[in-house]
């Protein structure tokens, strides 16, 4: 497995949890309408620590002292990826821009803070898109990947 | 001049001309003919003239037997396209804060800005994309750019 397939798990790892985190504080704060306690505080802290540290082991070991960071080809796959990510930006943003039309109706209203959690959710699907389209384009396995 | 960098140009003047046109609409509407600054924002209707973007393909079609795009110039849209990108986060994400931080957390803003600022988001990359090809072509024709 290569250095951008490494990077392309860590961010899919990242992000995944972001979306675990943010539908925990969700179900416990505004549903269920009581804040965590005890470890139930902690755990979303101690997963991105444990996280970072795995992924910084994890991208830094080389394969071979010789491997280089980047070829022509990881350039290649990085560029589809990030067109890939750039035309799911706009899927989303016209999907988010319409959809709440359809909810509330034309003359309708939506609370302020909605905007930055559109935000949010924007950039943590198109850091999905980008890595599964990365991790796709490479076969997902760390089969033949070597430099 | 190549056919990128006349849909480019083409693309550049479009917006400018619908900009300008709607920040002249916009001001009339509201220091001459004193409408509120709600309707006064109807000049805005003058961003209609951005769709005459949809027509640049067709003006500047592809010769045949001519290469009209080779491996510079897919390097030069694809920098293009990162610039425009990255743009892109900035005044996304600013078009949704800034709203947050005048209103307050409290406050509700109309379903119907939603669209606009895609819109508005749409046209910044539109403008950032043409000029980004256009500064790394050197804006002239000149140096072989047939």
């Amino acid at each position: 497995m290569n250095k951008t397939q490494k990077g392309a798990w860590f961010n899919l790892v990242g992000t995944l949890l972001c979306f675990a985190l943010g539908i925990y504080i969700v179900v416990e704060v505004f549903i269920l309408r009581r804040l965590p306690e005890g470890f139930g505080r902690f755990w979303g802290l101690l997963a991105f620590w444990l996280v970072t540290g795995i992924a910084i082991i994890f991208i830094r070991k080389k394969q071979s002292p010789s491997e280089v960071d980047s070829d022509e080809r990881d350039n290649f796959i990085k560029k589809r990826s990030v067109l890939a990510s750039f035309v799911s930006v706009w899927i989303l943003l016209f999907a988010s821009s319409i959809i709440p039309r359809f909810i509330v109706g034309p003359d309708g209203s939506i609370p302020v803070w909605i905007l930055p959690i559109i935000n949010l959710g924007v950039f943590l699907i198109v850091m999905l898109v980008y890595s599964a389209a990365i991790l796709v384009q490479y076969g997902w396995s760390s089969k033949g990947e070597k430099s | 001049m190549n056919r990128a960098q006349k849909i480019a140009r083409f693309n550049l003047i479009v917006i400018l001309i619908a900009l300008t046109l709607s920040a002249i609409a916009v001001s009339v509407f509201y220091f001459v003919v004193d409408l509120p600054i709600r309707g006064a924002f109807g000049g805005f209707g003058f961003m209609g003239i951005t769709g005459l973007m949809g027509l640049s393909p067709l003006l500047y079609k592809k010769e045949r037997g001519k290469v009209s795009f080779d491996e510079r110039d897919e390097l030069i849209n694809y920098r293009a396209v990162l610039v425009a990108y990255s743009v892109f986060w900035l005044v996304f994400t600013a078009a949704c804060m800034i709203p947050w931080s005048i209103i307050g957390p409290s406050g509700s803003i109309s379903v119907n800005v939603l669209p606009i600022m895609l819109f508005g988001i749409g046209i910044t990359l539109m403008l950032v994309h043409s000029l980004v090809i256009l500064v790394q072509y050197g804006r002239r024709g000149k140096d072989g750019e047939k």
